[in-house]
């Protein structure tokens, strides 16, 4: 075990698999059975051994295993593009690369000890922002060797079509972010000083939560299109029965009970001694509220509006299923075509955002006066 | 006869417990006194092998106890712990059915044990057996926990501040109690604690701790008299050495012939309850029930080594 | 915790599933004119039970798997895998269902299949952070004690640690089964058999009677389980 631990061992097996399956699909057309294509074959096999010593290497127990790990995903991801771009050259115009599951396989074990790696080293907060950074500026490098992949290919027919349904994803989730924010913190509050409605909106607001989510998205096109008929200016303020107004509110409203949990279980975590302290130094309730609870509530209250941002931007998706529009359009459109790159080209992008909200604001969190990481 | 022979455990640096050698006689109580971090616990739990010594070994009635299965040899030794340690999700009485279950005992054995051992330790079977840890109170806790580690008949008994979790009042009937059950059951008991007066009225020989190593291994009336350094004699402390002293007494050991007047004392009293019986009474001597008495003079010629 | 409104709410789901007309009345001003009111392409309570298999194949799997997970790498044998597990489950959640979902459709068709993929995937999280949990919380002295009375790793594990650990496993796995209901739905995008079915049908006609149905549906299923679920660890506790 001198040369190798057990997660090394571990995650040789899928890294194994990566290079023994069909690294990536070539398909005649956008909807064909892909031909299979291993590694070797499309770079041939010294190439092939060079890529293997280094993902060997990153496997090894050594302090180099972060960079060698980092470097490995940016080539695995680099190989898939420029694999691409060699298959490409001999096929027929609409020929596609798709990846493979060897490609799959071996970036999920890269990016497992990619993951491992940087989690032993406990990076601080500013780092971890640092490192985010870093990650989307390599992959906006990476994605310029990917123009034969299938994905971008898919990208590139609908360009413009992709930004405005990331747009309208992002207003999706933010907006119904920030309205429960607003919202949902008073109401914390409130019920946290009034016990007696503590049960009633507890219990209102985790029926909501069951209410699964095509359904509530659905359930609702009926008061909005009541509200865009009968309420003077509504239609044009952009409330209607279908689009983004239902998918607003139901986000809104799976969005309250972390936000409302959260506040008050900061509020209560607040050391009793601390209040009794501000009160016996005569702040007035409002103070005391504003100047001591609440920043001392903060991080707990932060931690349920992270988890309601990361929530919002995956069940924004569900919205393209009441035309609200974005990245679920295309899943949907892929699911009804069968065409997993269109699948992938809505998913990858919602996990991604997904994914940098929780570190951004894991690491404000962590920023926030007082704590100690 | 239990021997710990040149005991170490070494973390990186830090010598938690440095080359102990200890030997503990059958039916006897040690007890090891230290500040924390003197690594009292961790050579308590070299004994048992919840920690495995980095040197050394312990025999258990002549038996290198490497040679055994920790599992195995932590069953033939009780151990009391001061949070108790009590299993929340069981009743009492199968709490201190543990060990005997471990080892198979037939059902109607355990069951007359539990009964025997609850009552030993003045808990009712029937009341106390079926309740839950959360339902009793510090004291019977802890009691509980003795009563398990002793189901078994352990060939030693470890203890790590038995006593630790109980106040002041409680603590002292606690300490008298095991004294008592030790002397009826003739245990053999190792004992950690950090409070040296405890480790005086409980031990017949007390080991001094300090560092890893041990400073001073005696009985408690050579700690008194001779601490054997400066750490010794701090932590026996200045004041009230002679009470202390006299407390190591029995006062049957001072008895004279003769009569005197007053409330006569119990045969099972120390030289320094004698004491401060006379002072309370103010009294020259005092009868000794069953005949003979106690003379002030006695007492004070007694009061030091 | 009050019985009756969890028996009314039992009482009044049982009585849709086997005399659905009773309802018709309530749902009626939801449908559009002239179309059903009472989902009819298949039995409501076949659907019902569907549903409630596609859930149980997955969570029963997903709860073994993560018990199991939990336990090892609290092990000398698993340590090495704790730093990663812990980052997994942390980022597993930023992956949606919904992506889950569409994301094993290309490796297993169209079907059941990739519902209850996605499921059991999905479940395994919050299940296996509970454990963790649970093994974290339990008290050290009552650890040390199994050990000081001489129980092998398996018997402290079985008699101890597992029992005082279940209550919070629970917590666990009732928050994913309410999360897999829910979930579950989304399947009938792909054509897995089950409440969804209704939804969507609901969805694409635009008759509400059939969203509201399918919703709610779902919805007292989630809250009946929930509070099965909290029945349970409130006994073992």
């Amino acid at each position: 075990m001198r040369y190798a631990d057990r997660l090394g061992l571990v995650l040789a097996l899928p890294l194994i698999a990566g290079f023994a399956l069909p690294f990536a699909g070539l398909r005649p057309n956008r909807i064909a059975a892909p031909v299979a294509e291993w590694l070797p074959h499309i770079f041939g096999w010294p190439a092939a051994a060079g890529v293997a010593l280094v993902a060997v290497a990153a496997l090894a127990r050594s302090p180099l295993r972060l960079p060698l790990a980092a470097l490995a995903v940016a080539g695995w991801l680099a190989l898939l593009g420029l694999g691409a771009s060699r298959l490409a050259e001999d096929a027929p115009a609409y020929a596609r690369v798709s990846p493979g599951a060897g490609f799959w396989l071996g970036l999920v074990a890269l990016v497992l000890l990619l993951a491992d790696a940087l989690a032993r080293r406990k990076p601080a907060p500013v780092a971890r922002l640092a490192l985010l950074a870093a990650t989307v500026a390599v992959l906006a490098l990476v994605l310029r060797l990917w123009p034969d992949v299938s994905v971008l290919q898919e990208y590139a027919a609908r360009r413009a079509s992709f930004w405005a349904e990331a747009q309208r994803h992002v207003a999706l989730a933010l907006g119904s972010f920030a309205a429960a924010v607003v919202a949902g913190v008073p109401l914390g509050i409130a019920i946290q000083r009034t016990p007696r409605l503590h049960l009633p909106v507890m219990n209102v607001l985790t029926a909501i939560q069951t209410v699964p989510s095509i359904a509530l998205f659905g359930l609702l096109i009926l008061p909005l299109g009541w509200v865009a008929a009968n309420v003077p200016g509504a239609r044009a303020a952009g409330i209607g029965g279908i689009g983004m107004a239902p998918a607003l509110v139901a986000l809104f409203l799976y969005a309250l009970l972390p936000i409302v949990t959260n506040t008050v279980a900061g509020l209560r975590a607040v050391p009793p001694s601390v209040s009794e302290a501000a009160r016996g130094m005569g702040l007035a309730p409002r103070q005391r509220l504003l100047r001591v609870d609440m920043p001392l509530a903060l991080p707990v209250i932060l931690t349920g509006a992270r988890i309601v941002l990361v929530q919002n931007i995956g069940l924004a998706t569900i919205g393209a299923l009441i035309g609200a529009g974005g990245f679920g359009t295309f899943v949907f459109q892929g699911l009804g075509q069968t065409a997993p790159d269109l699948i992938l080209l809505g998913a990858l992008p919602t996990v991604a955002l997904a994914f940098a909200a929780q570190v951004i604001f894991d690491a404000l969190i962590d920023l926030l006066p007082g704590r100690r990481p | 006869m239990i021997g710990l022979h040149n005991l170490s455990k070494h973390y990186d640096d830090l010598r938690a417990v440095d080359d102990v050698s200890l030997s503990i006689e059958t039916g006897s109580v040690v007890a090891i006194v230290g500040t924390s971090g003197s690594g009292k616990s961790t050579l308590l739990r070299l004994v048992n092998r919840l920690i495995e010594p980095t040197a050394g070994h312990v025999t258990l009635n002549g038996q290198d106890t490497r040679d055994m299965p920790a599992f195995e040899l932590r069953r033939r030794i009780g151990y009391v712990i001061q949070d108790h340690g009590l299993f929340p999700h069981w009743t009492v009485a199968r709490n201190i059915a543990t060990v005997p279950r471990l080892l198979g005992w037939p059902k109607d054995k355990i069951r007359a044990r539990v009964e025997e051992l609850l009552r030993l330790l003045s808990l009712d079977p029937a009341t106390i057996g079926p309740r839950f840890p959360h339902q009793l109170s510090g004291g019977q806790m802890q009691r509980v926990g003795v009563a398990r580690a002793l189901a078994a008949r352990p060939e030693l008994l470890l203890m790590d501040e038995p006593f630790g979790a109980l106040d002041p009042v409680l603590r002292g009937k606690a300490q008298a109690d095991l004294r008592a059950i030790q002397q009826t059951l003739g245990s053999t008991i190792l004992l950690v604690t950090h409070d040296m007066a405890e480790a005086i009225r409980l031990s017949d020989r007390v080991a001094v701790m300090r560092a890893g190593r041990v400073e001073q291994f005696g009985t408690p009336a050579e700690i008194l008299s001779r601490p054997a350094t400066a750490f010794v004699r701090d932590l026996v402390g200045e004041g009230e050495r002679a009470f202390r002293f006299l407390s190591l007494i029995p006062a049957t050991d001072l008895a004279e012939e003769g009569a005197a007047s007053g409330q006569p004392l119990p045969r099972t009293a120390t030289a320094s309850e004698a004491l401060d019986a006379l002072i309370w009474q103010n009294a020259e001597a005092l009868p000794l029930e069953g005949g003979g008495r106690i003379s002030r003079a006695a007492l004070l010629r007694a009061g030091h080594p | 915790m009050k019985r009756w409104p969890a028996l009314v709410l039992l009482a009044a789901m049982l009585a849709f599933l086997l005399r659905p007309a009773l309802f018709v009345p309530l749902l009626a001003p939801l449908a559009p004119e002239g179309a059903p009111v009472i989902y009819d392409r298949a039995g409501l309570l076949s659907l019902t039970l569907a549903h409630l298999a596609l859930v149980a194949g997955a969570m029963v799997p997903a709860t073994l798997v993560a018990v199991a997970l939990g336990i090892f790498v609290r092990r000398p044998a698993g340590e090495a895998f704790l730093p990663l597990s812990r980052v997994v489950t942390g980022f597993g959640q930023t992956f949606p269902p919904v992506a889950v979902l569409a994301l094993t459709v290309p490796v297993l068709g169209f079907g059941t299949w990739p519902t209850l993929l996605a499921l059991f995937l999905y479940g395994l999280l919050p299940v296996f952070e509970n454990t963790l949990a649970a093994f974290s919380a339990l008290p050290p002295s009552v650890v040390e004690a199994a050990r000081g009375t001489g129980m092998t790793p398996r018997q402290r594990l079985w008699q101890v640690e597992l029992p005082l650990a279940l209550p919070l496993i629970l917590d666990g796995v009732r928050t994913a089964t309410v999360i897999s209901l829910s979930t579950a739905t989304i399947g009938s995008v792909v054509a897995a058999r089950g409440l969804g079915e209704v939804i969507i049908a609901g969805l694409t006609s635009q008759n509400l009677a059939f969203v509201a149905q399918g919703g709610v549906l779902v919805a007292v299923l989630a809250i009946l389980l929930a509070q099965g679920f909290a029945l349970l660890s409130a006994r073992l506790r």
